[in-house]
């Protein structure tokens, strides 16, 4: 799971917390969706409002952004990972045999 | 004498003419023909010796010229291999200036050629991992049923709730 924090952004006082936005490839229940507000308050600070997108490009899972955090479990963002990182693994393969090309 | 019928007062008078005739024939004819006659011998002998002095120097400057044409050979043989030394020397070097190009070029076009390959390379794999990765998202995005969803959502809770927690 990718987690990103913008460390040069503001801290939020406690009148002026930041909105929580959640996307996911099908609509949560009210289930999920209790559980994600309560992820928010324990485990990532609090948030003055939560809103619940559904956007197909998640695929699957949960894109979560409070603030300047960004908690992504999508499916989307694992496939991304993956093509990153074999990105780097062909370039790394080809660089090594070919040390005269860096 | 009378017996052999000569006279000796005619003969001393015959012979004392004779040796004044032959005195005065020497003084006044022999001498004067004696020196004629060496002084022609020693013109003679003085052309001879000028005739080998000249003959000396004539040898001794068919000499010297054969001396200045073998040193004009020698010198222009020298200025020959001089100049063909220079030449056959410019022409390595110049070849091998041309060969030293030559490579550097072919070294170059290596490796843009290596360069534009490997770059192509880079771009086809990119290719092939985007065209990948939406394949994988079509086929995940058909494949996935409700279960599965649930499933990864719950699977992000958990995995959410691993993470350091951060309090404002």
């Amino acid at each position: 799971m990718d987690q990103s924090t913008n460390n040069n952004a503001p801290q939020a006082s406690g009148e002026d917390l930041p909105r929580a936005l959640v996307r996911s490839a099908v609509p949560l229940d009210e289930t999920q969706r209790a559980a994600i507000l309560s992820l928010c308050q324990e485990h990532l600070g609090a948030c003055s409002s939560i809103s619940f997108e559904v956007d197909k490009a998640v695929l699957g899972g949960v894109w979560l952004r409070i603030g300047d955090t960004v908690v992504d479990g999508s499916l989307a963002g694992k496939l991304e990972q993956l093509a990153h990182h074999l990105r780097e693994a062909l370039r790394e393969a080809l660089t090594y045999h070919r040390p005269s090309l860096t | 004498m009378k017996e052999l019928g000569l006279d000796l007062g005619l003969f001393v008078s015959q012979a004392v003419n004779f040796l004044l005739f032959a005195l005065l024939l020497s003084m006044a004819l022999v001498k004067p023909v004696m020196r004629q006659l060496e002084q022609r011998a020693e013109r003679i002998k003085k052309g001879l010796q000028d005739a080998e002095e000249a003959e000396r120097m004539v040898r001794l400057a068919e000499a010297q010229a054969q001396k200045l044409v073998d040193e004009a050979r020698h010198q222009a043989r020298e200025i020959v291999e001089t100049a063909t030394r220079s030449a056959e020397q410019q022409r390595q070097e110049i070849l091998a200036n041309a060969r030293q190009e030559a490579y550097e070029l072919q070294q170059r076009a290596h490796e843009q050629l290596a360069r534009e390959e490997a770059e192509l390379q880079f771009e086809l794999r990119d290719e092939m991992i985007a065209v990948s990765l939406a394949a994988a998202s079509r086929l995940l995005e058909a494949e996935l049923d409700d279960e599965h969803h649930r499933r990864l959502v719950q699977q992000f809770l958990d995995e959410a709730r691993k993470l350091p927690v951060e309090r404002t």
